[in-house]
């Protein structure tokens, strides 16, 4: 047992017990005291003819009783600690932050009760410290170690049961890391083990969930479907019985619609219907039952991001063909100021923010049938065959830097360049006159496959709504972002690189502005593995083995030094006080 | 805000308080010092904690372990978290999170130096994003503190922007060092681009794009399969430049495209000078059949005969690798000993049987079934036949007696927590469960000499020496051989058995004292003893040639593995072998079953007899399509499915010695074919208002199944699902099944990612559809590997960086000087305890000298100099008043009468009737009282004295 010192600079206060000895040697206080006066006659005298004479310093009991005194508060202040055999062990807390612990059963959610059972355990056995480990998507340290239940409940302040999933095992996993084979683990959840059987000695599983029936929303989408947006609703039972449940959808300010639904056993009921993509917000709620969280759902309308495109050909009939083809893919915007596409026939500067796409048809013309190199894997010509194309170009060969993408043997017929902005420039080789690409339908693949490439790198959300616990991509230009979430939080990103995945945290919805614009996503509770509540169980697994091997553990030793201390010091207040100690 | 952790400590406030009364010290100030010392004590016990701003926080080093890390990155990253541990101060704590593929937690946030890094972490992948996940749950959420990520910032899997938004949104900033490859000189595919599927006969393009430093002659080859179909030298120029390929695509199946580049200067990852790329071929797949005779088989011959498209291959030709066996509908084994399989190469086979939908056949032979070593293999349980020895069935008794090499390095491991030891006492264990109750079996472990572990006796009597068996464990040295021959050949001397063999389990490295063994296994031959051995290692080892010559001069066969797995199934194999029950070889006729008709329509005539056949039997639920005429009734044709596949076993021997009069029959082709054709099945496509759509992306393989969205109701009952092989060469394919999900109304999608070097084949199981089984898919290289525009690592984590508000870690000490201010709880307990230790030393002063209430009186008695002037003079009470804490209280002891001023200094005031308005001297007691109580005071120190 080798004892150790927290604060080992508390050392120099030894300095105090040679400053007490310098006290007892330097100053011998002529003292006061009352003596009877039978005795002041017997008093000794020695004899000055004798000359000096030597006295032996007399020490007496209270020297060294302070001695002791100042000695053990020196040590207590420096924290000792050792390691020693302990009957209690620290505990590690791992809770289930999972929202199926929202389902109440009774009049209380299955958190709160695990929180009073944590309350009692604590009051029955407290722990010598604890740590409390939170297993939402991925496991999460809740504070540093704490030792009394008042600091524990601030603690669990932070387990609101918002996690779309919990990750019980990798949290154990990390509670056994922290704890060394040492600490005791407790689980506090809502559902038995996967095994039905604790093997570890050093683990405890409690359930306080319940088999309860739940009807649950469990997929929703809204996507675009040309002038429409097509939506997804699916709504499951849970319940070993059919169940029938009324479902409310309010699209936009228009009355809510409300069907009843009856569902059969374990059924998963999926509603498709279309709505105008001008209802500003979907809402869909189920009747109340006993998970609330996963009975409404909002979808916002999808992005339906547009490229404004300047066409700037000089040629009449390339221009038109061009301006037909961009409106037949609708990814085209009604304005073209500002423009994010250019599309022309020469290298001239587009614009701080535009892409480029030069239509060259110079020089020496060749027309190729065939075969064409497409690098099918770029997002340009994704779906691109040219089965049947003749595509006449300019022999020439690609440019320092260009990346071709077609090329009819050596000759590049389409290819990319990026600059230091990060803005593409794209080179057709085309000529349209002795072609049959643009009758093909590989033209307008092509202009939807550039204009697609286009939508998804302008910055901006990526999408409208979300699940819940997983991230929003927005792309930003590099400005500072600032998230609202549903609950009033706000999170400032000073700076963002070009791409950020935003995390929810919490159902509801998600306010994002960046630089002067507000956007708006919806995350939704959509979980079915979580709201299926069939699995669900109280009690409890394993048990913490009361083995009587030798634990060791590091225990500060201040209280015993400290008490040593205090009972010196009664001591020597008794002496002192009634004045019995020899001085 | 103030708070006290322990405060049951305060308890001891009332004890305290109480010896504080009843026992006064003898001045009131001192026992207002004494009463601050217990306080100051008792505080300090409880715990007394005050809520403070503190920098104190946690650090978690994120250490990236890949292989694209240089080769002393190991080093570097202990110097930084050696570095970091001696600055850091009392309160901080240091974590390390290692990681690879997997970001596994080294050391939990402490207080303690590292140890060193010790977890697997699968160096084919940069899991950063995963890692930094794990460093943030290692930091409180209410906790200070920065995670240091030490990497290329080469990062794989999931783009780290999202653990850094989540970073940035706790608070917690992530700093780097960037520890690299040199990159200058790096040659490297770029990307390797080939049609993921293609129709027979079409013509493609591959198109492989290499980026070069400077400008260089470098060769380059491209193979399809094993096959070199184009390979040259060009001289490329710096930066980009494009390979392209042209090919004609064959038969139907999958086609592995492999390209490499040599020759090139320095380059420091070779790794990713090679690429591949898979190209499926649509339409109707051929069927392999892997013999010894290759093309030249019967089978192939009377199968084209039946019209049916069939590829032969030796064994050898066969690498067993998913996207091999993608190639082909059905694999037929036509008595191919497992032993040249392989146990991967049989996982692998069972596996793909069962998950896309493939068949499989086996024809029997002496090395077929049992006797070839498939009893107790992979393959076993996908087989409609067991291939148990029947005891009913034995005709003659067998003694075996087995001699294991116990030497020092059957100690190493084998997986799974064994050692080679254990698989070779496991290996023994299947010879006794093999063999009859009337066998006979013994055992000797050997070493530099024979140990007897089981005396020869029959099977029965010896079976309760398993656990004995079980228990033989590795003890050094290397095995004798002669010893072991001599002490083996003195046991099965005195076998009752008809058969007698010895089975020699050596390690084919380390065989010793080899030279004397002819005589002894010579003497054996002419006992009409057999020795097998049993070889741990390869064919190329030191001793395998002295093993081989063993077994061959002992008649028996030589089996090598350097696969400890196998070693079990080897022992089982050389069982049947020697207990020649399993093959009949006879002239046996069969009848066809109605379970025929199952497979396929009836020859016109009666089959005639089989020349002989594996003798098993057939297993519950299989369907029987031929059965033997002879008194066993054993299965000729059984078939069943096995998950999704078809497995077919033809019991007779296709082609050879014992075909019998089959091969003569006018209709076996046709016979042949029927099997071969019900095992490769015939693939429907799905419906049209279904497509599937299979996509590699950011290395992640993405199955999208989509819809007709005008569709009246969705085309199935229940959710389709994905079934899964991940297969790398050389090792059983691991399987996985992932459910599609409905992402959004009218399509349905699942990811599934794909692993470094792995293939992933994927089977989509829509119900009421056949499966479909989809083009196999691969990365080009491992992604740790891929060549980087410069700078790209440490772009992506300054990228980190600047979202989290970290930095680019140069002095790594200052790291804790920059950890977040927060408040927290700091214990008062050493200052307290320091001050008690103060209060008391001041109170033993004032006690001891009187200097304190000296020093304190000094000022007031400036302000009244003539207090002191005066001898007898009462000070006013007023100018007193505030020494009254220092001096010592009125007693209620009578006072001495007045002194004059002392000569001798006045510590602590004038006296005691000095300070306080002394009571008139013995006002209410007369002389006579002062002096009985002054009698009774010495009389009691005297008794003390005493």
């Amino acid at each position: 047992v080798i004892p150790f010192l927290t604060y080992p600079l508390a050392l120099i206060a030894l300095a105090s017990l040679p400053a007490l000895a310098a006290i007892y040697i330097l100053r011998n206080r002529f003292r006061r005291r009352q003596v009877s006066s039978l005795v002041l006659w017997s008093f000794h005298v020695p004899s000055k003819a004798g000359g000096a004479k030597v006295h032996r310093l007399q020490l007496p009991l209270l020297f060294f009783l302070e001695l002791l005194v100042l000695l053990l508060l020196v040590v207590a202040a420096t924290g000792p600690r050792w390691n020693r055999s302990e009957s209690s062990r620290p505990l590690i807390v791992v809770l289930d932050d999972s929202f199926s612990l929202r389902a109440v059963n009774g009049d209380l959610p299955a958190r709160d009760r695990a929180r009073v059972f944590l309350e009692k355990l604590f009051h029955r056995q407290p722990p010598p410290s604890t740590r409390l480990i939170l297993a939402g998507a991925s496991p999460r340290l809740l504070g540093g170690t704490v030792k009394p239940w008042r600091e524990v409940d601030q603690l669990l302040a932070q387990w609101t049961c918002w996690s779309p999933g919990s990750s019980l095992d990798s949290a154990i996993t990390l509670a056994a890391e922290l704890g060394k084979q040492q600490a005791n683990i407790l689980v506090l959840t809502d559902h038995p083990p996967a095994g039905e059987k604790i093997s570890s000695p050093r683990l405890e599983w409690h359930a306080f969930g319940a088999p309860l029936e739940n009807t649950a929303i469990v997929n929703a989408s809204r996507t675009a479907f040309g002038d429409q947006d097509r939506c997804l609703l699916e709504v499951a039972n849970f319940s070993a019985a059919a169940h029938t449940t009324r479902l409310a959808v309010l699209a936009g300010t228009n009355a809510p619609q409300v069907s009843l639904l009856s569902l059969g056993a374990h059924e998963n009921r999926r509603l498709v219907f279309n709505i105008p993509a001008a209802t500003p917000s979907l809402r869909a709620t189920l009747e109340p039952d006993a998970l609330a969280a996963d009975n409404e759902i909002q979808l916002l309308p999808p992005i339906r991001k547009r490229v404004r495109v300047l066409v700037a050909l000089t040629n009449g009939s390339s221009a038109a063909l061009v301006n037909r083809t961009l409106e037949a893919t609708d990814l085209r915007a009604a304005i073209s100021d500002d423009p994010e596409l250019v599309i022309h026939e020469t290298d001239v500067a587009a614009g701080s923010n535009a892409w480029s796409l030069v239509l060259r048809a110079d020089g020496a013309t060749n027309a190729y049938t065939g075969p064409f190199i497409v690098d099918n894997s770029h997002p340009l010509a994704a779906g691109v065959s040219l089965d049947g194309a003749i595509w006449a170009a300019a022999g020439r060969t690609n440019a320092p830097g260009e990346i071709p993408v077609i090329l009819a043997g050596n000759v590049p017929l389409l290819s990319v360049r990026e600059d230091v902005a990060g803005r593409r420039h794209l080179d057709l080789n085309f000529n349209p006159g002795l072609s049959t690409l643009q009758n093909t339908p590989d033209w307008p693949v092509l202009f939807w496959n550039l204009l697609s490439w286009r939508v998804a790198e302008l910055p901006g959300l990526r999408e409208s709504n979300a699940r819940l616990g997983t991230e929003v991509i927005l792309k930003t230009a590099g400005e500072a972002v600032t998230i609202t979430q549903p609950d009033g939080t706000q999170t400032v990103f000073p700076k963002t690189g070009g791409e950020l995945a935003l995390e929810t945290p919490l159902p509801g919805v998600y306010s994002v502005t960046v630089g002067a614009i507000t956007n708006h996503f919806s995350v939704n509770l959509l979980a079915a593995n979580r709201s299926d509540l069939s699995a669900c169980a109280s009690g409890r697994w394993g048990q913490w083995s009361e083995d009587t091997r030798q634990r060791v553990e590091e225990t500060s030793a201040v209280w015993i030094f400290g008490l040593f201390a205090l009972g010196l010091l009664a001591a020597h207040l008794y002496l002192v006080a009634s004045a019995k100690a020899t001085t | 805000m103030l708070t006290a952790f322990q405060p049951v400590w305060f308890l001891l406030l009332i004890p305290l308080a109480t010896a504080w009364v009843v026992w006064p010290l003898p001045a009131r100030g001192l026992k207002w010092l004494r009463a601050v010392v217990f306080l100051l004590v008792v505080l300090a016990l409880a715990q007394l904690a005050l809520k403070l701003p503190d920098r104190a926080g946690t650090v978690v080093v994120v250490a990236d372990r890949s292989e694209s890390m240089p080769l002393d990155a190991d080093a570097s990253q202990k110097e930084i978290i050696r570095l970091l541990y001696r600055s850091m101060g009392p309160r901080d704590q240091l974590g390390i999170v290692s990681f690879g593929r997997d970001a596994v937690v080294e050391q939990s946030p402490q207080h303690t130096e590292f140890g060193g890094f010790t977890a697997r972490v699968g160096p084919d992948h940069s899991s950063l994003n995963d890692a930094i996940e794990s460093g943030l749950s290692l930091i409180p959420a209410d906790g200070g503190g920065r995670i240091l990520v030490l990497s290329d910032g080469k990062w794989t899997g999931k783009d780290p922007a999202a653990a850094s938004a989540r970073a940035a949104g706790r608070g917690v900033a992530v700093d780097y060092r960037l520890i690299t490859r040199p990159q200058v000189s790096d040659v490297a595919f770029q990307s390797f681009l080939a049609p993921q599927s293609v129709q027979p006969g079409q013509a493609f393009v591959l198109s492989a794009w290499i980026v070069s430093p400077i400008t260089q002659d470098l060769q380059y080859q491209l193979r399809r399969g094993d096959e070199i179909i184009s390979s040259g030298a060009k001289n490329f120029a710096a930066g980009l430049t494009r390979l392209m390929f042209r090919d004609r695509a064959g038969r139907a199946g999958v086609n592995e495209y492999t390209v490499t580049i040599q020759g090139a200067k320095d380059d420091p990852v070779p790794e990713n000078n090679t690429a591949r790329v898979l190209v499926g071929v649509e339409g109707s797949k051929p069927v392999l059949v892997v013999s010894s005779a290759r093309e030249d088989s019967g089978l192939v011959k009377l199968l084209r005969g039946g019209l049916l498209d069939v590829v032969g291959r030796t064994p050898g030709q066969c690498n067993w690798s998913l996207e091999d066996l993608s190639r082909y509908s059905a694999v037929i084994l036509e008595n191919v000993p497992a032993g040249q399989v392989g146990m991967s190469g049989m996982e692998t086979l069972a596996s793909w049987v069962e998950q896309t939908g493939s068949g499989l056949a086996l024809t029997g032979g002496q090395k077929s079934y049992g006797p070839g070593g498939y009893y107790k293999s992979p393959l076993e349980r996908v087989l409609p036949v067991s291939m148990e020895m029947r005891r009913e069935h034995r005709k003659l008794s067998v003694a075996v007696v087995v001699a294991l090499d116990r030497s020092g390095s059957m100690s190493m491991p084998a997986g799974g927590g064994r050692i080679k030891m254990d698989l070779a006492d496991l290996g023994t264990v299947q010879v006794l469960d093999l063999l009859s109750p009337m066998d006979e079996i013994g055992v000797f472990a050997v070493d530099t000499v024979a140990h007897e572990i089981v005396p020869l006796d029959t099977v029965e009597r010896n079976r309760s020496y398993r656990s004995k068996i079980l228990s033989i464990g590795s003890e050094g040295g290397g095995i004798y051989i002669y010893d072991a021959l001599v002490a083996s050949a003195g046991m099965i001397q005195t076998a009752h058995a008809q058969t007698r063999h010895i089975i020699l389990f050596s390690d084919a490295a380390d065989a010793e004292q080899s030279a004397h063994y002819e005589e002894i296994v010579a003497k054996l031959r002419d006992a009409d003893v057999t020795v097998s051995v049993v070889g741990l290692g390869t064919e190329h080892d030191c001793d395998a040639n002295m093993l081989k010559d063993l077994a061959r001069r002992g008649g028996g066969d030589c089996y090598f593995s350097d696969n400890p797995d196998e070693i079990p199934r080897i022992f089982a194999q050389d069982t049947f072998t020697i207990a020649r029950s399993t093959f009949v070889d006879q002239p046996t006729p069969f009848t066809l079953t109605a379970g025929y008709s199952l497979l396929g329509q009836s020859p016109a005539s009666a089959p005639p007899s089989l020349g002989g056949y594996n003798l098993c039997y057939l297993r519950p639920e299989a369907n029987l399509a031929a059965v033997t005429g002879d008194e066993y009734k054993a299965p000729v044709v059984a078939s069943w499915n096995a998950g999704n596949g078809r497995v077919l076993c033809y019991l007779g021997e296709a082609d050879g010695k014992f075909s019998g009069e089959l091969a003569k029959w006018n209709q076996a082709g046709e016979f042949y074919a029927t099997l071969a054709r019900w095992t490769a099945g015939k693939h429907q496509p799905l419906p049209d208002d279904m497509f599937l759509l299979q996509e590699v992306r950011d290395g992640t393989c993405f199955v999208q199944l989509h819809l007709d969205p005008g569709r009246k109701a969705d085309p199935f009952s229940a959710m389709p699902r994905i079934k899964v092989l991940h297969g790398l060469p050389g090792a059983p394919p691991a399987k996985d099944t992932v459910s599609l999900a409905w992402k959004n109304a009218d399509l349905l999608e699942a990811a599934i990612p794909i692993v470094g070097r792995e293939t992933v084949l994927n089977t989509v199981e829509v119900p009421g559809q056949q499966a479909v089984t989809l083009q196999p898919v691969c990365l080009p290289y491992s992604p740790e590997f891929a060549p980087d525009q410069p700078g790209r690592g440490a772009a992506a984590l300054a990228q980190i960086a600047t979202t989290t508000g970290g930095k680019d870690r140069v002095e790594i000490p200052k790291i804790w000087n920059e950890l977040p201010v927060k408040s927290r709880y700091v214990e008062l307990a050493p200052w307290l305890l320091i001050l008690a230790a103060m209060a008391f030393l001041l109170e033993v002063l004032e006690r001891r000298t009187g200097w304190v209430s000296k020093f304190v009186v000094r000022k007031p008695a400036a302000l009244a100099p003539e207090e002191n002037t005066g001898a007898g003079i009462s000070p006013a009470p007023a100018a007193r008043k505030p020494l009254s804490l220092l001096t010592r209280k009125p007693s209620s002891a009578p006072a001495p009468a007045p002194t004059a001023k002392s000569e001798s200094p006045r510590p602590v005031a004038p006296g005691p009737a000095a300070p306080a308005a002394p009571r008139p001297p013995a006002s209410a007691e007369s002389a006579f009282d002062a002096l009985r109580r002054a009698r009774e005071r010495a009389r009691s120190r005297t008794d003390k004295d005493r």
